[in-house]
């Protein structure tokens, strides 16, 4: 479902909005919403409201960890830094529960 | 092969989406270039500033400290609102690669983000007709293509946070009815509350306000407080923290704001009146037209007209509706809808600086309210056959009036905009990213020719942020110019050859004058004093 859904999504933004359209929608679902969904996807909470808290979770959070880390590193380092940093948190979430569980 | 329901469903929220997203990107479809009025130009400054200089930044760039230097009233020089609005454009601006089309699509999911949280909010408390209906309309909701028009984008994702601060609570609540103590979702409501305050802190007091009556009416109900106190704290504390943490230099402007007075010089002596009128009056406002006040043109169709009044009935029969069976669901929304009409009154109370401006999400709360009205009329039969002909004939007239009134108004004034010339033009956009690349940082420049000082110069102040230099907007600056830009642009859109001529006249002055930029109907002179 989840392809289907962003198959729409890269269809509509390529065909209304150009090359420009499909890199902006398609790159922050990936690079923004995409680490807060499977952040989101470790916590005991339903589909509807894993999708739509990550969602709105990430486009305050997101830019607040860029924006801080903007002022130690260049910004577009700082971008790919909390990109990275909130997978590597979504991870470490999720081998956490793994082992509370197995406990 | 068979698709289950819920997959139809998610098909159905996803061509929406995709729907209001074609609609509110009209400007932008066959036109890249920056739109906006009043404060769209400042919400691009600071994050085209950031990418552009590759780092993040909390003080105003010199080009627009003759706007905002002193708005945050504790840090003068520093920047006005949290950053991280500006700084999600500034991330688009780097994901997409384009300066303005990228940026202007970020600002488009934001602005419509609304669509979401509200079908989110509405399925959970009353299922799926209700919810889909309601954000069908919300597509064409005057009240935020509006607001996105005008540029207040800030405000308009803040107030999008609001139904699901209510739906955490009502979470909550619905756990601690059963004496089960989870304070998850109040954690996560606080986060949403915080990310209120980073957008706007209009959008924070707008659930704050729903959230408080709506637990006033569960205390009545219950006849007890509806949280635990611990969890109130928990709560607390987490959006302080995170609103200190992400937005340090802008928590006290928000106190300062929040507790200044509006002065009584100018405020009426008496304004109870207001309690009883819902637009209580208000006409000749200098910052908003007289339709915005008008229920039939920012609910129905900018062009007015009978049907334009259409959702007044259903809006009349979803408050009976609620108010007659007042299920806990339904109080969610009867909160909502109470604390929207205090928070639109606070002038009564001596606030009246931002009520006005409250109005700016009349259509969340009203839009849900009205599909559940419709959708109450099959109810009145007791027969089953009657009923469903009833529902899906209502949806039905529903969908149709939502199309043809509403959206139909909408396509005309978003399509209106892709060729306005309220925008900036292609010759503008090249001489503003020449001066970028040539002039100096502290340069000051006034425009003789651009269309806008009669429309809060918004060109100007967009010909300002694209050069990321100061382009003059107050007559008390003019002495500052070191550089003139004469531009013919406009006045050749218009075909107004006085226009073009006086123009003319004005560049005769500057013969002596050295002329660094010729290009498609601009120039730009280098000049030692002005002499307008």
């Amino acid at each position: 479902m989840g392809a289907i859904v962003l198959g729409m999504l890269a269809v509509f933004s390529a065909l209304a909005l150009g090359y420009a359209g499909f890199r902006t929608i398609i790159g922050t679902i990936i690079i923004i919403l995409l680490p807060f969904y499977l952040l989101f996807s470790n916590f005991n909470i339903s589909k509807g409201e894993k999708l739509i808290f990550s969602i709105f979770a990430a486009i305050a959070i997101f830019p607040s960890l860029v924006y801080w880390a903007g002022f130690i590193l260049p910004f577009r380092a700082a971008l790919l830094g909390a990109f990275a940093a909130i997978l590597l948190a979504s991870f470490a979430f999720k081998i956490y529960f793994r082992k509370s569980q197995s406990v | 092969m068979k698709i289950g329901l819920k997959k139809i469903e998610i098909i159905a929220v996803v061509i929406l989406y995709l729907a209001a997203l074609w609609m509110w990107t009209l400007p932008i479809q066959n036109n890249s270039m920056p739109f906006g009025d009043v404060d769209a130009s400042s919400h691009f400054a600071i994050g085209d500033y950031i990418t552009s200089q590759d780092k993040s930044t909390y003080r105003i760039p010199y080009y627009m400290t003759f706007r905002y230097s002193g708005q945050n009233s504790i840090f003068p020089d520093y920047l006005w609102y949290p950053p991280q609005y500006w700084t999600n454009g500034a991330i688009a601006q780097i994901v997409g690669g384009e300066r303005t089309l990228s940026f202007f699509i970020m600002v488009a999911i934001l602005s419509s983000l609304v669509i979401l949280s509200s079908y989110f909010l509405i399925r959970n408390l009353f299922g799926f007709w209700p919810a889909f209906l309601s954000s069908f309309l919300l597509v064409f909701s005057t009240r935020d293509y509006m607001i996105y028009l005008w540029g207040q984008w800030p405000q308009s994702l803040s107030f999008a946070f609001t139904p699901l601060a209510l739906y955490c609570f009502f979470k909550y609540h619905q756990n601690y009815k059963e004496n089960q103590s989870r304070p998850v979702y109040l954690c996560i409501m606080s986060l949403f509350l915080a990310a209120q305050f980073l957008f706007h802190p209009q959008g924070m007091i707008a659930s704050i306000g729903a959230l408080a009556l709506y637990s006033a009416f569960l205390a009545i109900r219950y006849k007890k407080i509806p949280f635990k106190i611990k969890h109130f704290i928990l709560s607390f504390i987490i959006l302080v923290a995170i609103a200190s943490a992400f937005a340090p230099f802008n928590i006290g402007e928000f106190f300062s704001e929040l507790f200044a007075k509006q002065e009584t010089a100018t405020a009426k002596s008496f304004q109870f009146d207001k309690l009883l009128k819902w637009y209580h009056g208000i006409k000749n406002d200098p910052g908003l037209p007289d339709f915005y006040f008008e229920y039939d043109k920012v609910h129905g169709s900018l062009e007015g007209g009978l049907l334009s009044w259409w959702t007044l009935p259903f809006l009349l029969l979803g408050l009976l509706a609620l108010a007659f069976r007042r299920k806990e669901e339904d109080i969610v929304m009867l909160g909502w809808f109470v604390s929207f009409y205090f928070l639109t009154r606070l002038a009564v109370f001596g606030y009246g600086t931002r009520d006005i401006r409250m109005f700016a999400y009349e259509a969340h709360v009203f839009y849900p309210i009205i599909a559940i009205g419709l959708l109450s009329i099959s109810s009145i039969s007791k027969s089953e056959p009657i009923k469903k002909f009833l529902k899906y004939g209502m949806i039905a007239v529903f969908l149709v009036l939502a199309v043809s009134v509403n959206g139909a108004s909408a396509y005309k004034i978003l399509k209106g905009q892709e060729n306005s010339i309220a925008r900036i033009n292609p010759a503008q956009y090249e001489a503003a990213e020449w001066i970028k690349a040539n002039l100096p940082e502290n340069a000051d420049v006034y425009t003789y020719g651009t269309l806008g000082f009669q429309n809060y110069a918004a060109k100007i102040k967009w010909l300002g942020v694209l050069s990321q230099r100061h382009f003059i907007v107050s007559n008390d600056e003019i002495n500052m110019t070191d550089y003139l830009f004469i531009d013919y642009t406009d006045a050749s859109a218009l075909r107004d050859q006085n226009y073009a001529n006086a123009i003319q006249n004005f560049e005769k002055n500057l013969q002596n004058s050295t002329n660094v930029y010729s290009k498609n109907g601009i120039k730009v002179y280098k000049i030692d004093e002005i002499k307008i």
